[in-house]
């Protein structure tokens, strides 16, 4: 981002952009909140949150944003808005609906999945950014070899997605439960969108590890196992110790808890 | 966000109680929350401390120990002989965890305490975690305990149905 004078006419700008599609802007913790006003001339912008501290709907009116050093004052949703305006590099491409990838096919200004790309991902909803569990994700596809063939891989997915597979014979595993997928839940192939993971520097395997605990895709048929080179990610570790000694009880720890553990503590 | 870590919370983690407990989700979120860097999470020498005696009474409990204080106390404790090693590599564990911070406790902490004390009518140690949870630049205290509610001025908490 530019310097102070700059970034309220870019963040205006894009809370345009964001209000009309998809209409919100969401905290890091899954919040959404809603683009109601945004007043470009009085550095206001007006949000109604979907939950508030205390659980509730709120509306919420950001001011003073022509003024950098003080509108970072507004806390959690203010510094989300400011990462929309200049989002720290991910990598990621998309999402594009499907149907706009294959419409757009033979157009020379439609980014395509690169063959040295890492990673692609299909959501049923649109994503910002980063893509989050808020767009409901459906699959991410890791490529884990060194030969570079993501490109490939997205065309036998989207083959399948559309149906193309049958005799015993097929591209995509993924692609297909996903066609299955679309036929119960009567979805068009062409309505889910698609995005990628381009980062040359990356371990493919960390980040497929990662981008798939990170999302929880409905349809990967198992998680991928830890690198060998590096070790489980830092997900993974939380993962490890959750439960690790043991199951607890309701209430073990705080009200009501085992008599002799209650005891104990307060006499200690 | 730099989140300080209440010792029920690492416990809960460690030992997550039953599907039907609302306090599973809780800690599930913010479990998952720690793991994929949306927040820091902070814990002292007060945290270490509580969650391996914790752990210790609650893997001497399993173990069949129908009379833990006893046990413990007895000299040469046969409580720390059977279930210390075990404990404290729990706890080592989760201090390795990516994320996860361990702050120090200075005098102005302990000064700040007592008069969170006073303030807030809070328990001693509630009121040590509430002056150590500011001492390290936290912006909420994480714990389901909701006696930290009361000490609001000094520290957002944060507790079971509270939101972010």
């Amino acid at each position: 981002m530019g310097g102070d004078a700059d970034w309220w006419p870019m963040l205006a700008r894009r809370l345009g952009e964001l209000q009309r599609e998809p209409g919100y802007v969401q905290t890091p913790t899954g919040v959404k909140n809603y683009i109601l006003r945004v007043d470009e001339r009085e550095g206001v912008v007006v949000l109604r949150s979907e939950q508030s501290r205390s659980g509730n709907p709120r509306t919420i009116t950001l001011g003073m944003l022509r003024s950098a050093p003080r509108a970072t004052r507004h806390g959690v949703i203010l510094r989300a808005i400011r990462d929309l305006v200049d989002p720290p590099r991910t990598g990621w491409t998309g999402p594009f609906p499907l149907r706009r990838l294959v419409e757009h096919c033979i157009d020379p200004e439609q980014p395509w999945p690169p063959a040295d790309g890492i990673l692609y991902f299909v959501s049923r909803r649109i994503w910002d950014g980063t893509p989050s569990p808020a767009c409901e994700p459906l699959y991410v596809g890791g490529l884990t070899g060194r030969s570079e063939r993501m490109t490939t891989r997205v065309g036998d997915l989207v083959a399948d997605l559309l149906g193309f597979f049958g005799g015993g014979t097929g591209h995509h595993s993924g692609g297909q439960r996903l066609y299955e997928w679309c036929l119960e839940h009567a979805v068009h192939p062409l309505e889910l969108h698609v995005g990628w993971l381009e980062d040359p520097a990356a371990c493919r395997r960390c980040t497929e590890v990662e981008w798939n605990a990170r999302l929880t895709p409905a349809f990967n048929a198992v998680a991928p196992p830890a690198c060998r080179d590096h070790g489980p990610t830092p997900r993974q570790r939380w993962e490890m110790i959750w439960g690790a000694a043991g199951a607890g009880q309701t209430d073990e720890f705080t009200m009501d808890p085992d008599p002799a553990l209650e005891r104990a503590s307060r006499e200690r | 966000m730099r989140v300080y870590v209440d010792t029920n919370v690492l416990y809960l983690i460690l030992r997550p109680p039953p599907a039907s407990d609302p306090l599973l989700a809780w800690v599930r979120e913010w479990a998952d929350r720690f793991a994929s860097g949306l927040a820091v999470a902070v814990v002292t020498p007060l945290v270490v401390d509580e969650l391996l005696y914790r752990l210790l009474l609650a893997l001497a409990r399993d173990a069949g120990s129908d009379n833990l204080l006893a046990d413990l106390r007895q000299p040469n404790s046969d409580v720390i002989a059977r279930h210390g090693d075990r404990a404290a590599s729990l706890v080592s564990s989760v201090l390795a965890l990516p994320g996860l911070e361990i702050a120090g406790i200075d005098g102005d902490a302990a000064r700040r305490a007592l008069e969170h004390v006073r303030a807030y009518r809070l328990l001693p140690r509630d009121a040590m975690h509430v002056a150590a949870a500011t001492s390290a630049g936290c912006d909420v205290l994480l714990s389901s305990d909701p006696d930290f509610a009361r000490a609001r001025a000094a520290i957002r908490w944060i507790g079971p149905g509270v939101t972010v």
